[in-house]
């Protein structure tokens, strides 16, 4: 039995609730509110455009741009002249109730009501799942129009004051739009550099980084509106421009706070829109006109239809992946009229426009008709065409270099060719990003990471994460492959690190008692967090780890150091439980010459706890350790205490003067799991080469 | 347009070969413009050796510039029984290599959709596996990232090793599934490669827009 959610579009609930709050309102005697132009400009629509921006895909985006503009601008303004000429013409035709509405009204019209509305269109297709090349192009669609339709909607107000209109007029109208459009990204791009100069330098003040988006991006957007510049193209503008070196600035907790407050917040701005847009249509003044209505209604269908088919048939001969019949059908379905129109035309004033409440009437007609009527059906529609939908795929490592590898050859054969192509420019700009721009707007070490490291960095930690959070449940996933490093590189060069069989029982053991004491350490964990808002320390030691791991390697190639461990304390748990490499392994001692250090542990020993030091130039306690000189700095500590009593829980016993947070990284990464991580590789203590 | 008169291939020799091998894909135009770029870099001589793509400035930039240059001379490119490097390419090959990157057809059916697809995989599968036993090792594979991560030369090989690793796994992971510790995965075979690039439309991706039939060509 399909929900009534199954049915009916999110958005068309809130309208119909809205409907009846209006309702219960009027019924009561007071008088409803009614969506002020300004209130939805300045508060309610800035999230949702900017929750898109930011999140926007790129790659499909900057693909299929050419396509986008085309079907922004000149749909745009194909359904504009349009419309207002086939009303014009009605509204001669219609009687004495319409004769006195001029042409330039009437053009003024369709230009309010010709533009696709983003809102409407992301609230519709996030329900429909359908593939990412149609849903960028429609959304992307209804995003740039903007510009056109700022641009036609003060054209016409203004030339409604005049007296005559010169042809000097309509150049200049035409020649504002590329003021408007540029002008506005323009004002993103600066407040996007601005946004992401300024997340260079908050690395010792995390909390508030998420706040210097939000600001920045809400400043573009006003200075743009202040200049009667496209609001909207310059606050994507800003968020397009910021993402990647905001990205790379801020900690992990600032990048999820932003996420979850952009979508939180257009999540808000979408629902009082509809509801508004439900009590408005109960509390304003109405006036219908059945010819009026009727027709604005039949002749916006069909000038959504013919734009579309027109462009498409232009379009595809420059297209590599034509546009099918079944595409275009969804393109112009999916052209929904929403909240911008109803503000913009609630901006009209009466003194020009007397008709103003005929207009209103007829746009939430029409805004109503395209909501209810075409987001209904577009799911049905959607299966029974059989769209293609949207692949859920992970993205892979796997992906990422094949992705980044035919990026390269083509850029390769386009410039054999000595043709200057898409791939071409895209590699100048990428290279002009790496050598100048990343260098000012990413702090410290990250300027030079290229994006394959940045990738992969990003998955492990998300690995470790995800193993953090599940790890003390005890639950396999259930995809789990055992695959491990030994599959692939049996072979024990001089180089590598030894890897000796451990029958599977022996590792499983060791892994569930690793598990185990995991999960009772998982209290500790909690009781860090929560006093911890301003420091990060995880994600710090985090970065930190994996600083020192590259330091570690380097000093380990110098040093030739390795682990051995006599291979009798195998089984005994304690053993295992001082194991912190990713490993659960054991290590069988090698044939070692005289010059090479040993490093013993010797938990069972009834003396004191001894502590061993790798990587440390204090060999305290340790014998046959060269010191290092030029390392400075402390190293990874792995302090192995014998429990005092054998109730004891703790894997690891704080050490005096080790960094909680350390410890926390090694009680993390300690437990391997059962499922391979990249990491596995390349275990967190650099084993002897 | 005048100069392009001369030199222009009237028809070389094993035209039939070319001609039935690109006979959808490429108008007379482009192999025309194709011409003239083989002769600028060849110098105008009949052949090209690996030393003339040294003129092109802007491969000094790409991190695969190597491999890219190798799938030229790649015999099991060029379509001929025997294997290893050719020493020089005539222009016949040099369209045959070209052909590997033109764009698909609205009036294909399945089958030679597949087969379009399982040609440029195929050209891609022997720039991964350099030494051309059929298969990419784990050394190979760490090859490729080490190459595509060489634009960064403070970078260390441990990385790019670990990357590798962890994509390896990964592929075997796909592979394989669940493999014991005993078992090795060898490599990757012609068929997991097909397996790995399910997710990825290559058919869409991997062409250069210049062999497109509708676009205008460039003179320079």
């Amino acid at each position: 039995i399909p929900s009534v959610s199954n049915i009916v579009p999110e958005s068309c609930l809130l309208i119909v609730v809205g409907l009846l709050v209006g309702g219960l309102i009027k019924g009561v005697g007071e008088k409803p509110p009614i969506l002020k132009s300004d209130i939805f400009f300045l508060f309610l629509l800035p999230p949702i455009i900017l929750d898109a921006g930011y999140f926007l895909p790129l790659r499909p985006f900057t693909e299929n741009l050419g396509t986008i503009l085309i079907f922004a601008v000149v749909g745009t303004l194909w359904n504009a002249f349009f419309l207002g000429g086939l009303m014009y013409a009605v509204c001669q035709l219609g009687g004495p109730g319409l004769n006195h509405i001029g042409l330039l009204a009437n053009l003024l019209f369709g230009s309010i009501i010709s533009a696709v509305d983003p809102v409407a269109v992301l609230a519709v297709f996030e329900e429909i799942h359908i593939n990412e090349l149609l849903h960028i192009l429609v959304f992307g669609e209804s995003l740039l129009n903007d510009a056109v339709t700022v641009v036609l909607y003060h054209l016409f107000e203004e030339f409604a004051n005049f007296e005559q209109i010169t042809i000097l007029d309509i150049i200049l109208g035409f020649l504002s739009f590329f003021v408007v459009s540029l002008g506005g990204v323009l004002v993103g791009v600066i407040y996007g550099v601005i946004a992401a100069f300024t997340s260079r330098f908050t690395s010792h003040i995390r909390v508030i980084e998420p706040l210097f988006v939000f600001l920045y991006s809400y400043m573009a957007y006003l200075s743009a509106e202040l200049f009667h510049l496209s609001g909207i193209m310059a606050l994507i503008a800003a968020g397009v421009v910021m993402r990647p070196y905001v990205e790379a600035n801020i900690s992990h907790k600032s990048h999820t706070t932003i996420k979850y407050f952009l979508k939180m917040w257009s999540s808000v701005s979408e629902t009082l829109i509809f509801i508004f847009l439900g009590v408005s249509t109960v509390a304003g003044h109405h006036y219908w006109n059945w010819t009026f209505v009727i027709s604005t209604l039949f002749f916006c269908l069909i000038a959504r239809v013919l734009g579309v088919l027109v462009l498409t048939w232009f379009i595809n001969k420059f297209r590599i992946v034509k546009l099918t019949p079944k595409d275009q059908f969804i393109i112009a379905y999916g052209g929904l009229r929403g909240a911008i129109a109803f503000s913009l035309g609630y901006l009209l004033d009466y003194e020009h426009f007397s008709m103003r409440d005929m207009f209103l009437t007829a746009i939430i007609t029409v805004i109503f008709f395209t909501v209810f009527v075409q987001g209904m059906t577009i799911r049905p529609l959607v299966d029974l065409l059989a769209v293609k939908k949207k692949q859920e795929t992970k993205r892979s490592i796997n992906e990422e270099i094949h992705t980044q590898f035919l990026d390269h050859l083509l850029t390769g054969i386009e410039d054999i060719c000595g043709h200057y192509g898409h791939h071409h420019w895209k590699d100048k700009l990428n290279r002009f990003n790496k050598k100048y721009v990343k260098k000012c707007l990413i702090a410290g070490e990250r300027s030079k990471e290229p994006q394959l490291i940045a990738f992969y960095h990003k998955m492990e930690m998300k690995q470790a994460i995800e193993l953090v959070e599940s790890g003390g449940i005890g639950k396999i996933p259930s995809a789990v492959s055992t695959v491990s490093i030994q599959n692939i590189n049996p072979q024990t060069l001089p180089l590598e690190r030894v890897l000796p069989a451990l029958s599977k029982d022996k590792e499983e053991e060791i892994r569930k008692i690793l598990r185990t004491n995991l999960q009772k350490t998982r209290q500790r964990l909690r009781s860090y967090n929560r006093h911890t808002l301003v420091a990060d320390p995880y994600e710090e030691a985090w970065n930190q780890m994996l600083l020192r791991r590259q330091k570690a390697r380097q000093l380990e190639q110098k040093m030739n150091n390795y682990l051995t461990v006599p291979a009798h304390r195998v089984d005994s748990p304690t053993m295992s439980r001082a194991r912190i490499g990713s490993d659960p392994l054991a290590y069988e001692p090698k044939e070692d010459s005289e010059n090479l250090p040993i490093i013993t542990i010797d938990p069972a020993s009834p003396q004191s706890p001894e502590s061993v030091d790798l990587m440390s130039e204090e060999p305290k306690g340790c014998s046959g350790l060269p010191p290092s000189p030029e390392e400075d700095e402390e190293g990874l500590v792995m302090r192995v205490k014998e429990p005092s009593s054998p109730g004891t829980d703790d894997v690891f016993t704080p050490g005096t003067g080790d960094s909680p947070s350390n410890q926390r990284m090694l009680r993390c990464l300690s437990d391997p799991g059962p499922r391979p991580e990249p990491e596995e590789g390349e275990p967190f203590i650099p084993k002897g080469q | 347009w005048g100069q392009a008169q001369m030199g222009v291939p009237r028809v070389p020799r094993g035209s039939a070969s070319v001609t039935s091998l690109l006979s959808l894909a490429v108008t007379s135009e482009q192999i025309e413009h194709l011409h003239r770029r083989f002769k600028q870099l060849s110098q105008d001589q009949l052949t090209i050796r690996k030393e003339n793509f040294d003129s092109i400035p802007d491969l000094e930039f790409n991190p695969i510039r190597g491999k890219i240059v190798h799938a030229f001379f790649d015999k099991r490119n060029l379509r001929q029984e025997s294997d290893g490097l050719a020493e020089e390419i005539n222009f016949e090959d040099f369209l045959t290599i070209m052909s590997y990157f033109r764009p698909i057809e609205m009036n294909m059916d399945e089958e030679q959709l597949d087969r379009f697809r399982k040609e440029k995989l195929k050209f891609l599968f022997h720039m991964y596996d350099s030494d051309h036993d059929g298969k990419i090792t784990l050394q190979e594979y760490r090859n490729v990232v080490e190459e595509l991560l060489s634009g960064n030369p403070h970078l260390e090989k441990e990385s790019a090793r670990s990357i590798a690793d962890g994509a390896m796994m990964e592929a075997a992971s796909i592979c394989v599934g669940q493999m014991g510790p005993d078992q090795v995965y060898e490599g990757i075979t012609f068929e997991d490669f097909l397996k790995m690039w399910q997710g990825i439309d290559i058919e869409t991706k991997m062409h250069v827009r210049f062999l497109n039939v509708d676009t205008i060509a460039h003179c320079y």
